[in-house]
């Protein structure tokens, strides 16, 4: 998996446009149908420990929470998303980096006085020069890291890749996606330039 | 109507694929008069009815837009090279490689991306459509670069005005030597930072132009298209459009050809060889494995379209051996197979462009902009002395989404509430260019054999010295490009590519004056089997860097009329 930008290939022309859109489709049978809480109840991660499965959710929650004007990631049980994308579509030696890393983020959640403490710490951006190594770093296959930078790796990786599929469960969902976005399926002409004031919120397709 | 058992074996013309130039050919034989058998090694895809992930969002599509990782090792392993052919919006439009293998020369790659079903890529196609210019047909004469084209754009011109009224192309005319003007629809807008660019490049250099890239979708005069309607601009044109808007074979030549009531589609129809007569000296029909049964059956006909594809139809010439043509028919040049080109990309620029801040688009643009070729023109002071030929871009410019806050690391309600809001704007574009014809860039069929007894392919391509140089000024020109515009963070890219990836493969089955040094005449006929008309990608004797279909189909129209004229004379 790519890290950080989920797409700089804007050649259009090409005929596609790369998203990374559509995670939520892995959430089981979560629309207006099915009330949320039973389906959480009765989920079970296939990857994730159950405690992985907890801790991630509360990073998640923190990162994306419930909001006066919209849902949080623990109110969509969007966890679901992230098991199954380490399940399926992780290659072995991705998954090994995100276990390694899940077990150093609960010892460094373990280490902080709350959840706020760890966010603060980790998940806000540091100084240019360490951002960019980082960047470098987590860009590299697994084979390619020294051993050295092994521990770092797993971390950050996986940092990055909760952050990255965390996001896209959520803006990808259905509900995200058709209530809280704008909206517009089959738009019928194209406008190039306007105000975004007659749009409002950002395009969910 | 659909092949049945009461379909007779012999015809008065057989088009072997219905891709972009089978579907064309298929169309114009039987506008014509003559009894059509089009025969498609793939399952049929039927216009509007087959396309069933149309309509789907994303949260609708398996495994969330993507393949997992043990299928995708398993069945796609070449396909996956691209990174968007494997999506299940359109993967069923693709082959998988477990079902359909290929070789590689040993430290050489080549990415052989392609679809079997009736409209083959057609249906998947980036729907750019430029026209060649003089200049490209000459290119290879004035280098002392392989052979010479037996052709130039005055014999394509009238032909060019003629596909692209049927096709529908959407564009602006822009009067430049080297991107000859069309005829064209309502051309798509751009957004406000690329107006901006298109205005900055106008001010900065004579002959580098932005234009509006020219695309295959129906803009305006929608009664002009029969059925077709027009675009909804909802992007999701490699599905299938339920509306016809874009031009594949199954939107446009087929129905065309079925409405002739001289087309019988064979769908499932594997062409293993061509027949050939040595009496005659003329071809005598297709022998067809049926995809299903793997039963073998003849069919005959006075002439023949080969539109498999490049690799297909090169392929199909191979396997015709006889005691006439021991290496394949029609290649007494010994040529068949040699000079594979493609456009190489995946390397250009990107950047973060400041203000505008109050500035949206409304729908889902299936196109971009276009920089023609600036490099090395005749006349010009844009040209580099250590490559010759040269490149266009596509690119767009657009307002970065929630994805942004993957790297923007931060958390929150004010960081969630952000990213519901459009983001700042960024601009990218993408280099491609042309690759020379070397002898040396080959396929060849090697003993292993499918799952029908016909043989493997094997690859043998690199991209060579011209082809680095150019990649390097395609990098620094884009970033100078967006330099000289203002724009921040301007960083170059360079991706993996492989001959092939751009899906523009061509060559190895070449035009020219000469039949000692090329397979088709001007007509793209088979030099020595004047009944076989080949107007695929394998035709090409150069490259150029426009993106190809719409000459392909320049070339097949022309073709289709001269040999049903030549039928009609008593001389096929």
């Amino acid at each position: 998996m790519k890290r950080r930008t989920a797409l700089k290939n804007l050649s259009l022309g090409l005929g596609y446009t790369m998203t990374y859109a559509g995670m939520a489709a892995f959430v089981t049978s979560c629309n207006a149908d099915n009330p949320v809480n039973e389906v959480a109840s009765t989920w079970k991660p296939t990857f994730l420990k159950e405690e992985q499965s907890t801790m991630l959710t509360e990073i998640l929650d923190a990162m994306l929470p419930t909001t006066k004007s919209s849902p949080g990631f623990k109110d969509l049980n969007l966890i679901q998303v992230l098991d199954n994308v380490a399940n399926k579509l992780y290659k072995k030696e991705d998954q090994i980096t995100f276990s390694a890393g899940l077990v150093d983020i609960a010892a460094k959640m373990e280490a902080s006085k709350d959840i706020n403490g760890f966010m603060k710490t980790y998940m806000t951006k540091k100084p240019e020069g360490e951002e960019a190594r980082i960047d470098k770093l987590i860009d590299l296959d697994r084979e390619e890291v020294a051993e050295g930078d092994i521990n770092a790796y797993n971390f950050h990786k996986t940092i990055d890749s909760i952050r990255s599929i965390g996001i896209s469960a959520y803006f990808t969902n259905e509900i995200i996606g058709t209530e809280y976005l704008s909206y517009d399926p089959i738009p019928g002409k194209y406008v190039g330039c306007m105000p975004v004031s007659e749009v409002g919120n950002v395009w969910a397709l | 109507m659909l092949y049945n058992e009461k379909s007779p074996t012999e015809y008065d013309a057989i088009v072997i694929g219905t891709g972009i130039t089978g579907g064309f050919a298929a169309k114009e034989l039987c506008e014509k008069g003559l009894k059509t058998l089009v025969l498609d090694r793939g399952r049929n895809i039927r216009h509007v009815v087959d396309y069933t992930t149309a309509n789907m969002d994303p949260w609708d599509l398996e495994n969330g837009g993507q393949k997992s990782e043990a299928e995708l090792a398993k069945d796609y392993p070449k396909q996956r090279r691209t990174g968007y052919t494997t999506r299940p919006e359109w993967v069923h439009h693709f082959v998988k490689d477990s079902e359909h293998p290929y070789e590689e020369e040993k430290d050489t790659r080549f990415d052989w991306i392609r679809g079997y079903q009736v409209g083959g890529r057609s249906l998947v196609w980036g729907r750019q459509s430029y026209r060649w210019s003089e200049m490209d047909f000459e290119a290879n004469a004035k280098d002392g670069i392989a052979i010479d084209w037996p052709i130039r754009y005055k014999d394509v011109a009238a032909w060019y005005d003629y596909v692209e009224s049927f096709v529908g192309i959407s564009g602006m005319n822009e009067g430049l030597k080297q991107l000859p003007d069309g005829k064209f629809l309502a051309p798509m807008d751009f957004t406000c930072v690329e107006t901006d660019l298109r205005k900055n490049m106008e001010s900065k250099w004579k002959h580098r132009r932005l234009t509006i890239g020219r695309t295959a979708h129906i803009t305006s005069d929608g009664e002009k298209f029969g059925k077709r309607g027009e675009c909804q601009f909802r992007n999701r044109c490699m599905r299938g459009c339920p509306y016809g808007a874009y031009f594949s074979s199954n939107s446009s030549t087929l129905p065309a050809a079925e409405a002739t009531g001289n087309m019988t589609l064979r769908p499932d129809s594997i062409a293993a060889e061509i027949m050939y007569d040595d009496k005659t000296q003329k071809a005598t029909g297709v022998r067809v494995i049926d995809a299903k049964t793997k039963e073998s059956i003849e069919f005959k006909a006075k002439i023949i379209f080969c539109n498999a594809s490049t690799v297909g139809s090169t392929s199909i010439l191979m396997q015709s051996k006889s005691k006439r043509f021991p290496n394949g028919l029609g290649n007494d040049s010994g040529e068949l197979g040699h000079n594979m080109m493609d456009h190489h990309f995946q390397v250009g620029a990107s950047a973060d462009v400041d203000g505008y801040e109050d500035k949206y688009y409304k729908g889902r643009r299936p196109n971009g902009f276009y920089i023609p070729r600036f490099r090395n023109l005749p006349g010009h002071n844009d040209s580099k002395k250590d490559f010759i030929r040269g490149y266009g871009y596509q690119g767009g410019a657009s307002r970065k989404n929630w994805e942004r806050g993957v790297a923007e690391m931060g958390y929150g309600q004010q960081f969630k509430e952000d990213l519901f809001k459009p983001g700042p704007w960024r601009i990218g574009m993408n280099g491609f260019g042309e690759i020379l014809p070397y002898h040396d860039n080959k396929m060849e069929l090697i003993d292993k054999k499918d799952d029908w007894g016909l043989p493997l392919v094997k690859f043998s391509t690199t991209l060579r010295e011209n082809e680095m140089k150019m990649r390097e000024d395609m990098k620094s020109a884009a970033v100078e490009i967006f330099e000289t515009a203002g724009y921040k963070n301007v960083e170059p890219f360079e991706k993996s590519y492989g001959v092939g990836l751009g899906i523009h493969e061509m060559g190895t089955a070449r035009m020219g004056k000469d039949p000692k040094t090329s397979v088709l005449n001007k007509w793209n006929q088979i030099h020595s089997v004047k009944n076989v008309f080949v107007t695929d990608g394998s035709c090409m004797t150069s490259a150029a860097c426009q993106n190809p279909s719409l000459t392909y189909m320049a070339l097949t129209a022309r073709a289709a009329d001269f040999a049903v004229k030549e039928l009609k004379k008593g001389n096929l």
